[in-house]
């Protein structure tokens, strides 16, 4: 089991770093959906399989394919890099590895609490699965957040269509 | 619990590995012997002019935007159903308040034209 | 099932203004795509309204104190302390861009939907007593924020700023929502109070590092918002280009409801942890105040020089928060809040109303000779630069006042000093536009079109709160002190 995380862990970096170098766009959107899949990997290797359907479906399938129409819209043919020097890449890259490393430090050094919350694998296993626990808290104890989410998609819906609105019309 | 899942990880790797071995395995397989006029693009033997990627429609864009948005209240709407007994009815009418939020949404797309595909 | 299904009339009386709102802003939403020909002016009097009833809501609900939505809500005076201002800065901005659209050529009533989300939005924020209702409530907010300073499409200044606007800020949300996830790993909860409670029982484990993690990546989710120096570069691009009614909303509103969840979440959550963040902040708050105040001597676009300062005010403010365990501190911070959000809303609305044919408006040339073209602008003007330097009889001596007592009561007397010397700074570019108003010759010799009574109404009630404020200080500071009683309880 470990053996498949490490695996997974590892698809999942390299992917990322390719999402972020690649020259041609397209390149790094397949990039990106390698690193979806191998995350939702991970999810399930946590017992959240709900989550990592979610990630699939949504993620993977609907943020990326939004993505590649942008991208398919604006017809980048390859990315260039911009030639003169400037001085904040090499500050970017120093705070960055910086980052990186304080936060691996800290992640393995630290203690995260040892508490099992009502939630553990068992009473998982007796609720019916991950899906049905996850049903069972989100619209009992986070009854409120749920709701302000619908309202976030409208106003999504909303300000995106506002924004297109010449695009629309006459055409 | 989690082996479960190990049938979808055989046939991902099965997929993957089809389409990647019928592609390498015609590359080696296939002669290799690329010249100039073999390898440029074909349109009926008229002269280029432009290359292939024109521009796409906006329309596209709209539909796959509202797409994703409905997708997520979709997905919002599959633990409520698994759990519709057990929710009872103040489940009920506060999933009727969050698809009725959406509904706006939705009845808002329509009438400022954003499903018109002209 | 496991979870205890708790909701009672207590739920719904808790989130009335919010509902009401909601139910309005949905209502003006039918309302706009019902017809093609429907009468957009008729939406900004709606939304007017909208406010107006969830004002009225918000009042109702005064002596209140407890939490809903099982602990992610709460009613206390402090919520309504932020939403009264956060309400009254909304219709002042609705007030002030009436024709403003209109004359630019964006006639539209998604203008007032996507501001009344964004003002539930930050209602939310303001009650939110989990990590969860912050962070929904700061998406909500923001979101419409993002469209609204892309509102001008043809400019390219306002698409540029909406582009980095909302780059950065989904960067700085999911930096935000890092933090929440290791607070969750090291404390299994979310909810403040019981964050609270785990450093008390637990004890707060000063070598974990996890600790000094998570309050980096929160300084930077909220700092974003509030324009805190190393994370302020969105906001001069941001504020010149979007359309200035919203700029004024942005500067204020924006600002006070993400310095209301920031309090909230380090004065409930994390006092334990003060030790720790207070250095921090402090050596934020000095750095924020002095680049702001600096750079905005340099500034030759008025709009520009007044994002520079409001980046300076929000340097102020930090202080207030460092200076959180003193009594007054908190109570400082609510008081310059209020101060602060009708001195900066004035300028802009002064702005708006030096727009003519061939000039914006916005430009500091604009402001040459306006002694003579306009002479009651002129001196209502002085009064709002009065309050952003800090001198009296105007609200901003006071919040300055209060602030810096706190800060010196809690031992930080460097950094009121380092305070006073930017506030000395400030002077120069405010009392700049008071010279260039009444020494110099007009450069821009148009008439000024008249104008129109909701902006005027605006204008004034922007002054006469500056005036009141500064001339009756305790008043404000008292409902401020009652505000932050139960904060930390």
């Amino acid at each position: 089991m470990t053996f498949v995380f490490y695996l997974l862990g590892f698809v999942a970096i390299v992917s990322s770093i390719c999402v972020v170098s690649f020259k041609n766009p397209i390149h790094s959107a397949l990039g990106l959906v390698a690193a979806l899949f191998s995350t939702a990997g991970i999810y399930i290797l946590l017992n959240a399989e709900f989550i990592a359907v979610l990630e699939v479906i949504i993620y993977a399938g609907a943020i990326m394919v939004l993505f590649l129409f942008v991208l398919m819209c604006l017809n980048i043919r390859e990315l260039k890099m911009m030639p003169q020097f400037n001085i904040l890449r090499p500050i970017a890259i120093v705070v960055g590895a910086f980052l990186l490393v304080y936060i691996v430090i800290i992640i393995i050094q630290s203690n995260f609490g040892n508490f099992t919350g009502v939630y553990n694998e068992a009473k998982i296993i007796e609720l019916g699965g991950n899906a049905k626990a996850l049903g069972q808290v989100l619209y009992s104890r986070f009854l409120l957040p749920f709701e302000i989410i619908s309202i976030l998609l409208l106003v999504a819906m909303i300000g995106a269509i506002t924004l297109m609105k010449e695009g629309l019309r006459g055409k | 619990m989690v082996l479960e899942y190990l049938p979808v990880l055989i046939l991902m790797v099965f997929a993957l590995g089809f389409a990647v071995v019928t592609i390498v395995m015609s590359d080696m397989l296939r002669p290799n012997k690329p010249e100039k006029v073999k390898s440029s693009t074909y349109e009926c033997g008229a002269p280029l002019f432009t290359d292939a990627r024109g521009m796409v429609s906006i329309r596209f864009f709209i539909i796959s935007m509202l797409f994703l948005l409905f997708d997520i209240e979709a997905a919002f709407l599959y633990p409520w159903a698994i759990n519709y007994n057990v929710l009872g009815l103040f489940g009920f009418v506060e999933i009727v308040i969050f698809i009725i939020i959406l509904l706006v949404g939705y009845f808002y797309a329509w009438r400022k034209d954003a499903l018109e595909w002209e | 099932m496991i979870e205890k299904l708790q909701f009672g009339m207590s739920d719904f009386v808790a989130l009335l203004p919010e509902i009401i709102l909601c139910v309005f802003a949905l209502l003006i939403t039918v309302y706009d795509f019902m017809s093609k020909r429907t009468n957009k002016a008729l939406i900004s009097y709606m939304s007017q309204v909208a406010f107006f009833v969830t004002l009225i809501a918000t009042f109702t609900l005064i002596g209140n104190n407890y939490t809903a939505y099982s602990g992610m809500f709460v009613i206390d005076t402090f919520a309504i302390f932020i939403k009264v201002v956060i309400l009254l800065v909304a219709m002042i901005s609705v007030a002030a861009s009436h024709r403003f659209i209109t004359d630019e050529g964006y006639e539209s009533g998604e203008y007032y939907i996507l501001i009344m989300f964004s003002v539930l939005g930050m209602m939310i924020m303001a009650s939110a007593t989990d990590l969860i209702s912050v962070f929904v409530g700061l998406e909500l907010m923001a979101i419409p924020c993002y469209f609204l300073t892309g509102f001008f499409k043809k400019q390219n200044r306002s698409i540029e700023g909406a582009l980095k606007y909302f780059l950065m800020g989904a960067f700085s949300s999911a930096v935000l929502a890092y933090g929440i996830s290791f607070v969750y790993g090291v404390t299994g909860t979310t909810n403040l109070h019981k964050i609270a409670e785990f450093f008390a029982t637990q004890g707060v484990d000063i070598n974990n590092p996890a600790l000094y993690l998570v309050l980096t990546l929160f300084v930077a989710g909220f700092g974003f918002k509030i324009a805190a120096v190393p994370f302020h570069m969105w906001c001069p691009d941001v504020y010149e280009g979007a359309p200035t009614p919203i700029t004024a909303f942005m500067s204020t509103a924006v600002k006070a409801a993400s310095f209301a969840a920031f309090l909230r979440v380090y004065a409930t959550a994390l006092p334990a942890l003060h030790i720790n963040w207070a250095p921090t902040l402090a050596v934020l708050a000095a750095l924020t105040m002095t680049i702001g105040n600096i750079v905005a001597l340099t500034q030759s676009s008025f709009k520009r020089m007044l994002a520079y300062s409001s980046i300076a005010h929000a340097g102020y403010i930090l202080i207030g928060l460092v200076a959180l365990k003193v009594s007054d501190g908190v109570a400082s911070v609510l008081f310059y809040l209020i101060a602060y959000a009708f001195a900066n809303m004035g300028p802009f609305i002064i702005i708006i109303l030096l727009r003519t044919k061939n000039s914006s408006g916005e430009m500091l040339t604009d402001l040459h000779g306006l002694g003579k073209r306009a002479p009651l602008l002129a001196g209502i003007m002085l009064i709002f630069m009065f309050s952003l330097t800090g001198l009296p009889p105007t609200g901003g001596f006071p919040g300055k006042y209060y602030l810096f007592y706190a800060a010196v009561q809690s031992n930080y007397v460097w950094l009121t000093v380092v305070a006073c010397i930017n506030t000395a700074i400030s002077a120069f570019y405010y009392f700049k536009v008071g010279m260039y108003m009444y020494m110099h010759e007009p450069r821009n010799t148009e008439e000024l079109e008249k104008p129109s009574t909701p902006v005027l109404t605006a204008l004034y009630i922007c002054v006469g709160m500056t005036l009141l404020i500064g001339i009756m200080p305790h008043r404000f500071f008292e409902a401020a002190k009652q505000s932050i009683m139960l904060l930390t309880s």
